[in-house]
């Protein structure tokens, strides 16, 4: 049976792909190293039109006498003041553009104009290779690093050095974690239950914040700060899941990539942590079907952030407690209760090789 | 797509939800369709596995194992037909509501007429209106311009005109779609649908297709005062099939097996809910709520005329946009006082986030109904100031979707679904648990026969009768009084008070018939009614008569409220 599929691994190689949501110009090359901020491709978007109506404006009769009249063509560049269109003889009217740009076409008498346009540029946000080259829109980068996927991010993006302040999976973050050796860096601790921690961090200021949980009653002051708030758990205060937490301490001041947001149109893409680190495993691509043995984090209330084993799917529907009828597994927890959890509230932990 | 001329002795029907697939075998069995077995998998557009086919395999795979009749061969691929020995299926059918959130454009001519129809038209398309222009648009042209090409439409829809009416205007409004077409590169050119005075196609048409796709449908408004959607919302689920199908991987080897065209969810729902309105008591009709995880389709029709609307609320993606707009403090009135209302926050944002998961408590599920309570009560409200609800109630309400047809127990489900519908008149509730509601409306295009026979079947579970009277008595007055005659000539009266329910036992496949004498300033329908004796059905919570008024008034101190829902909840158990 399938199921939602959460990827904590150790440090192995990544693929992200990069691109714009038009076409544009690709900047890099296949091969070529980029760092964060490098720009992997361009787009100009046309932003201010003029409709320039020639059969109204000179008071003609069809659009066939305008387009006599009209001495510019299509794809012609236009400066402040050029004549658009003229009649003529001693006294000659004549149509100035509104401003400088771009004629874009000519029709019925009508000229539409270009009159503004803004640069769109993706960064690569990733320090890697450029594997692949997706033509006009952008490219693939392959990165590497231990990754851990999140439940919920405020859309921000940083990058920075890693300051785990996490000793347990319920450790509450406090203001004394908040010190000034910490500025500039991207701080994870288990659960923030304090709006305050959020206003310190931004005056410190901090590259970014990494919790397990957070009471949903934050999540607005969190939308709010200028840095990047990661949750790899999602609302609550039960802490943060112990496959999350491994990886945060053992990687303890490495470079980290902190994405906290969603690129618009990628469906299920997750916020996400990628912590430098060198590849010493290549962990093995795994199904999101549920089946026994595998790694899974529980989701769900009352067992919110916990981790254990799948012992085996449960044949059939199982009923639950307050009477609901589901497909359900039997889970080992890490000590070693055995729970019976809805599938659907498990996500399988683990990595699938996609970008 | 496959021919439909082969007999049709085995059908599946495919339903890929955002967040669930489900399977659905009908067959034949004396004679009659029946639904034989129903398979659900998660549905695996996301990633990491980002191709819909798995998930349909899945489906299928668990219907196979429900069922025990082979429907893949050893390499997952659908045996169609049907072999002599009873392997494999002769017809498959699809509805979806998968892919992308369409962003829409609309262009009408007059604010009261065109435009209002297209904007119609819009709603019953899973989608988001970005943009909207119209002639009286206060914006300058280049504004227009401008303001269409930043929104980056997916399509574009396009009405104007009666039939013997206004070309200047709408030749006009097709001048600007022209230049607005021309800025936008050509590989990111929505297609247009033009619903518009019907001699324009051909003029309309030769302007645009040039540019980009060009489409054309039955005029949303022939005439002044005639709106007519429906062949457009048919129309338009054709071109935005075609758009899905191109960003979904996987869907194109399904439309290659199928019989008819997917269907997107919402039309297939608009079909049989107008189909079953047709066969109803024409002054009452039928209301379908399918509530989803991204949005939730209502559909209301009387006596054929039917409105279609498709509200961003739901039970996953959906969710967070209800919370949106609704204050906590809406949904947390139905909370029984023991209830922590920080854990129950936390509770429903992380729903948000994970919207397939289940809740694994009573209180858990308490909260997530008390969510549910709201959102039917806001869609109520909402299809109210849209002018769409019948003024008689309904005398079907049929509801689909997992947060309304999964419950504890099936008082309890009663009870949610009147606290959040409200229903006024004599209605039956009716669940589609199977989630076959909108897979029949795929199939009755084709092979009209099978939701017939389908419908009459026990496919669709009948939780109960409801009666609603409305007065403005005191807690406690006697609203009505009445009796109810069995098929073996038992009478049981009764008398019901303001303010609590009644409940007649009458067990599924029973009939029996209801006599009411309402109280003086008692309603139970808007008008008066017209006959006081009526036949009703058994169905599982039997026939009930809900006192409480409408609307349903909550005490505001969080104890005498909890007094109160342990007093209902009692009543509605009390047989």
């Amino acid at each position: 049976m399938f199921t939602t599929f959460t990827q904590i691994t150790p440090a192995i190689h990544l693929r992200r792909t990069r691109v714009l949501p038009v076409s544009g110009t690709v900047m890099v090359r296949q091969g070529q190293k980029v760092k964060s901020e490098d720009i992997i491709a361009e787009a100009v978007i046309p932003t201010h039109h003029e409709l320039v109506d020639v059969v109204r404006i000179l008071g003609l009769s069809n659009s066939k006498a305008a387009d006599a009249l009209i001495q510019r063509r299509v794809g012609e560049t236009l400066g402040e003041g050029d004549i658009l269109a003229e009649t003529g003889g001693i006294f000659s009217r004549v149509i100035r553009t509104p401003g400088p740009g771009k004629v874009i076409s000519i029709h019925d008498g009508q000229i539409l104009i270009q009159t503004g346009a803004q640069t769109l540029s993706i960064q690569a946000r990733y320090s890697g290779i450029i594997i692949e080259i997706i033509p006009d829109r952008g490219a693939v980068i392959e990165t590497s690093g231990a990754l851990i996927q999140g439940a919920w991010g405020n859309g921000k993006f940083a990058v920075g050095p890693l300051l785990c302040k996490a000793e347990t999976k319920t450790s509450i973050i406090s203001p004394s974690d908040l010190e000034i050796t910490a500025r500039g860096s991207i701080i994870a601790s288990a659960v923030c239950i304090d709006e305050k921690i959020f206003e310190e961090a931004a005056s410190l200021p901090v590259a970014g914040l990494i919790f397990g949980v957070i009471p949903s009653a934050l999540r607005e002051a969190a939308i709010a700060q200028p840095y990047p708030i990661l949750l790899t758990d999602g609302f609550g205060r039960t802490g943060m899941n112990f496959a999350a937490l491994k990886y945060l301490s053992q990687y303890n001041n490495h470079e980290l990539t902190l994405n906290a947001g969603i690129e618009e149109d990628s469906l299920s893409q997750k916020p996400e942590v990628i912590i430098d680190a060198s590849v010493d495993e290549q962990a093995p691509a795994i199904s999101s079907r549920v089946t026994s043995g595998q790694m899974v984090r529980i989701h769900t209330t009352p067992f919110l952030g916990q981790v254990g084993t799948v012992e085996k799917i449960l044949p059939g529907l199982t009923t639950l407690p307050n009477g609901l009828r589901v497909s359900a597994a039997s889970v080992i927890m890490v000590n070693r209760e055995r729970k019976t959890i809805p599938v659907n509230n498990l996500d399988v932990i683990g990595f699938a090789q996609f970008s | 797509m496959n021919p439909a001329n082969q007999e049709a002795l085995s059908v599946l029907a495919i339903d890929i939800g955002t967040i669930n697939t489900h399977a659905l075998l009908f067959e034949i069995v004396d004679e009659s369709y029946f639904l034989i077995g129903a398979g659900t998998t998660p549905t695996t557009t996301n990633l990491p596995v980002k191709d819909v086919l798995p998930g349909v395999i899945g489906a299928i795979h668990q219907l196979q194992e429900l069922t025990g009749r082979i429907l893949l061969n050893p390499k997952d691929d659908l045996i169609i037909p049907s072999q002599v020995d009873g392997v494999g299926i002769d017809r498959l059918y699809i509805t979806f509501s998968i892919g992308k959130k369409l962003k829409l454009v609309t262009f009408g001519l007059m604010d009261d007429v065109s435009v209002q129809s297209v904007k119609k038209l819009a709603a019953t398309v899973p989608g988001e209106t970005v943009e909207s222009i119209s002639l009286n648009d206060p914006r300058t042209i280049h504004q227009q311009i401008d303001d269409v090409i930043r929104s980056r439409p997916d399509l574009i829809l396009f009405a104007g005109g009666t039939d013997r009416g206004s070309t200047r205007a709408v030749k006009k409004m097709a001048d600007l779609l022209v230049a607005i077409l021309q800025v936008i590169p050509k590989p990111q050119r929505p297609p247009v649908v033009f619903c518009g005075n019907q001699s324009l196609v051909k003029p309309i048409k030769n302007m645009l297709e040039a540019y980009t796709q060009f489409e054309s449908t039955s005029n949303i408004r022939p005439e002044m005062d005639n709106e007519e959607l429906d062949q457009a919302s048919e129309d338009v689920a054709r071109v935005i099939t075609t758009i899905q199908a191109s960003e979904v991987e996987g869907f194109q080897k399904l439309i290659r097996l199928c019989n008819d065209s997917p269907c997107p969810t919402t039309i297939a729902i608009g079909r049989i809910t107008r189909f079953l309105s047709k066969v109803g008591d024409p002054e009452k009709g039928v209301l379908s709520i399918d509530l989803g995880a991204s949005a939730t389709i209502t559909a209301s029709a009387v006596a054929g005329k039917l409105d279609l609307n498709i509200l961003p609320v739901g039970s996953g993606e959906g969710l967070a946009e209800f919370l949106r707009v609704m204050p906590f403090s809406e949904i947390t009135r139905w909370f029984p006082a023991e209830i922590d209302l920080e854990e129950a926050r936390d509770q429903i944002w992380q729903k948000t986030l994970f919207p397939a998961s289940i809740p694994m408590t009573l209180e858990a599920l308490t909260i997530e109904q008390a969510v549910y309570r709201q959102m039917l009560h806001y869609i109520m409200y909402e299809l109210s100031t849209r002018g769409v609800l019948a003024p008689n109630g309904y005398e079907t309400i049929l509801c689909s979707g997992m947060a309304l047809t999964q419950g504890s127990n099936p008082n309890q489900l009663l009870m949610m679904l009147l606290d959040g519908l409200q229903p006024r008149g004599i209605s039956t509730l009716i669940l589609d648990s199977h989630s076959i509601l909108s897979t029949l409306g795929a199939i009755s295009r084709t092979l009209p026969l099978l939701p017939v026979q389908v419908l009459e079947s026990s496919a669709f579970a009948n939780l109960a009768t409801v009666v609603s009277p409305v007065s403005s008595l005191r807690a406690g007055a006697v609203v009505l009084r009445g009796s109810l005659e069995y098929s073996n000539q038992k009478i049981r009266t009764f008398e019901v008070k303001q303010g609590g329910f009644t409940v007649l036992p009458l067990r599924a496949g029973d009939t029996a018939t209801l006599e009411l004498v309402l109280s003086h300033n008692v309603q139970v329908e808007s008008t008066e009614l017209a006959e006081t004796r009526f036949k009703v059905n058994g169905s599982v919570c039997g026939v009930v008569i809900d006192a409480r008024g409408r609307p349903i008034r909550l005490p505001k101190k969080p104890e005498i409220r909890a007094e109160l829902f342990s007093r209902w909840n009692g009543m509605l158990a009390q047989k």
